[in-house]
């Protein structure tokens, strides 16, 4: 069962493939449509805004997730793919670094006034 | 300034945005539709560019140049038409693309015929106004053919420059082709952009001018009078009116004419059993109609395409972590999948 908020996103992500040029669309594979569109959500209607840019639609989080993964797997070429992959490794290095400072017992103790 | 800046879509192949567009446009009685044909389109953008090039250069042209809807085939060469007698006929591209290249500047045009029959068909309903019109029975078609062009060349507006058959043939093997079986096409202009034409996939949108509403009889008269002191400043050009119920209604073609600063087309039908004017008048067979014509601009919220480039602002924070998840439920998913058709394969066994 997918959460709800990737399933919302999938709709979002499904309205905004209809707004793409097709040659880009006919690059996803059938069965990963498949799986978007089973899995989209049965109750959020996405209301985007199409005559603005994506970075302004206030798009949710796990759309911009689902794009990113069809960026990668059938948009991008070797390069694009190779780079795209560095950046997403670097996010995800800085944001476990900020998740140990965070919750890091040591940092939190040190921090308490007992 | 160019006439191209309204509306009408030609629809070889729509995809569902176009159709809402289509929809919206046919409901507010703007659109005229051709849906002659059904092939999908092949882009080749490098030829596409290789002959732009090259014919910028051999004709030293730096200003806007245009392939004129070109769908090149080996097989047929000529002048593009997209009337389509089928499916109640529509509009014919060529007379368009010859007059509004003049005010375009667009310095180069490539004529090419898709169908001979529509081509007699534009000729005998006196759409292409060749002087001392050939004989279309006379000779074979590929003498008349050529002999049409070589006429229609000489009707050019200043400026345009056809590029023929041949000429096209030796651009293509001086470039390295060999085979000719590509179709292509390009509608946008290189240059100021003054012609409105997106081609996204294999769906192209054109804009230009469509049949608005008859005028009062005053002034239908008073242009009745001047057309026939020929004192109207005139121009060639195609006009088809849908409504919601028959989106195709004519197949006539008009001459475009300016008075105080407004367009005005004549309508003379001579096939208008069914054709009404927006106001709900019938037309009547013979009797002249003055219509004004009047510019669309397209709906910009309905035809916004996202570029892929986009994407770039908003993915370029996202973390391995999280891509991988919308990757591993689709796989798993896939899994089960698998493992259910296999149980099925199993059961039925």
């Amino acid at each position: 069962m997918i959460r709800v908020e990737l399933s919302e996103g999938i709709s979002e992500t499904l309205d905004i493939l209809n707004h793409i040029d097709k040659i880009y669309v006919n690059k996803i594979p059938e069965n990963f449509k498949r799986f978007l569109e089973k899995n989209k959500s049965k109750t959020y209607i996405p209301k985007l805004d199409h005559s603005k840019k994506l970075n302004e639609m206030n798009l949710k989080e796990s759309t911009k997730d689902i794009l990113a993964t069809i960026y990668i797997h059938y948009w991008a070429d070797l390069k694009e793919k190779a780079e795209y992959n560095n950046m997403l490794a670097k996010n995800e290095k800085k944001y476990q670094e900020e998740l140990r400072k965070k919750y890091n017992p040591d940092d939190l103790f040190k921090n308490s006034k007992l | 300034m160019s006439d191209y800046k309204d509306y009408f879509i030609r629809s070889n192949y729509m995809d569902e945005q176009n159709k809402r567009l289509q929809e919206q446009m046919k409901k507010e009685g703007k659109v005229k539709v051709s849906e002659g044909e059904s092939k999908k389109f092949i882009q080749d953008k490098e030829i596409e560019k290789r002959l732009t090039n090259y014919f910028k250069r051999k004709y030293d042209s730096k200003d806007t140049f245009m392939f004129s809807h070109i769908r090149y085939k080996y097989e047929y060469f000529g002048i593009r038409t997209v009337l389509d007698l089928n499916n109640g006929g529509t509009t014919k591209e060529i007379q368009e693309d010859i007059i509004d290249s003049a005010t375009a500047h667009i310095p180069i045009l490539v004529p090419y015929i898709e169908d001979w029959d529509y081509l007699q068909f534009m000729i005998l309903n006196n759409c292409l106004k060749v002087e001392d019109i050939i004989d279309l029975n006379s000779g074979n078609e590929e003498t008349v053919k050529k002999d049409l062009i070589s006429k229609i060349k000489n009707i050019m507006p200043k400026g345009v420059t056809i590029i023929d058959e041949t000429e096209l043939d030796s651009a293509l093997k001086e470039l390295g082709y060999t085979t000719y079986k590509f179709e292509f096409t390009n509608l946008g202009p290189l240059g100021d952009g003054r012609i409105t034409t997106k081609l996204y996939g294999e769906v192209e949108c054109d804009y230009t001018r469509y049949p608005k509403n008859n005028i009062d009889e005053k002034l239908s008269n008073k242009l009745e009078e001047l057309y026939s002191q020929n004192r109207l400043e005139v121009k060639l050009k195609t006009y088809g009116k849908g409504t919601e119920e028959k989106p195709i209604h004519i197949t006539d073609c008009h001459e475009e004419y300016t008075f105080e600063g407004k367009k005005y087309i004549r309508l003379l039908s001579k096939n208008s059993s069914d054709l009404k004017l927006s106001n709900g008048q019938k037309i009547e067979d013979g009797n002249p109609y003055w219509i004004e014509v009047e510019e669309i601009e397209k709906d910009e919220k309905v035809q916004e395409v996202h570029d892929v480039s986009e994407l770039q602002s908003i993915i370029s924070d996202r973390r391995q972590g999280k891509v991988s998840e919308v990757l591993t439920e689709f796989i798993n998913e896939e899994k089960i999948n698998k493992e259910k058709d296999e149980n099925t394969q199993k059961d039925i066994l």
